[in-house]
């Protein structure tokens, strides 16, 4: 699935486009930074609570194909500017990331 | 063959990550493989961020030679207490601003270990270095 498809099929809005015909290979979910650094991989979908600057540099050294923010959690101004520059895919989830992730699992990841 | 020098200032969070991608896009123009540019990556984001959290601030070198890339993160000072139990996984002085940033975890030296070729740490009061080392084509 791409991340435009997961767009389409979940109602999530864009919080930044970047390439959204990218395909999304997995999910990864985590806060700590350096146990996403650790375990996520190339292509999968980051579900954080976390939204400052630093998820940006994280998902663009990853190769994230796209962030997913839970609890219609925003990104600052500062923060988005920063993912413009990188071109990193960000949507938001209503859902906490329990419900989040319970989602993308009837979606058949 | 020194290539870059950087320089990184303590306490900095605005510019964190920007120097390991920065050396991510140098490692990718040196046609280094996938699997060793994402080693790249999280090795060096992680010694950033150390430097950025626990450091007075200090230099990146970026060197080359005709195997190896190397990077020597190098600041000056607090300082490591003791080695053995920072290398420890979980083990962390990180302050709650940084934890709550999701900083913290303890993960980030055993992180650079693993994903580095060569690893050298060093380190008193007046400053850590640490040195990595990336061999410049997978052996087969
Ligand atoms: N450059 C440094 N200067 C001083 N102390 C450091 C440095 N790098 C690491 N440390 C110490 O080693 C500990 C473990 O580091 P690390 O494994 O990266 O975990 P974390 O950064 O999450 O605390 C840190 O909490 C800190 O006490
Ligand atoms: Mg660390």
């Amino acid at each position: 699935m791409t991340i435009k498809e997961l767009h389409q099929k979940t109602d999530w809005p864009f919080v930044m486009q970047g390439n959204i015909d990218q395909p999304i290979t997995g999910i990864h979910t985590g806060d700590l930074l350096s146990y996403v650094m650790g375990h996520g991989k190339t292509g999968q979908a980051w579900i954080t609570m976390q939204t400052h600057q630093n998820i940006i540099a994280i998902a663009s050294l990853k190769e994230f194909s796209c962030i997913i923010l839970i609890d219609d959690n925003d990104l600052d101004q500062q923060t988005l500017g920063i993912a413009a520059d990188n071109e990193i895919n960000v949507l938001k989830s209503p859902l906490d990331a329990f419900e989040t992730i319970k989602t993308l699992v009837k979606l058949g990841f | 063959m020194l290539i870059k020098t950087y320089e990184l200032t303590a306490d900095d969070f605005t510019q964190a990550g920007s120097i390991s991608s920065d050396i991510r896009k140098i490692a990718k123009g040196y046609g280094m493989s996938q699997e060793t540019i994402r080693r790249v990556a999280v090795a060096c984001y992680e010694a950033e961020i150390n430097m950025i959290i626990h450091s007075h601030g200090g230099q990146i070198e970026l060197s080359i030679d005709d195997e190896w890339f190397n990077i020597a993160f190098k600041d000056v000072g607090p300082g490591i207490e003791n080695i053995e139990l920072a290398m420890k996984p979980g083990w962390s002085t990180a302050d709650v601003v940084a934890q709550n940033m999701g900083f913290g975890a303890g993960l980030g030296l055993p992180n650079i270990k693993k994903n580095s070729d060569t690893f050298n740490l060093f380190s008193d009061p007046n400053g850590t270095l640490l040195q990595l080392g990336f061999k410049r084509k997978d052996t087969l």
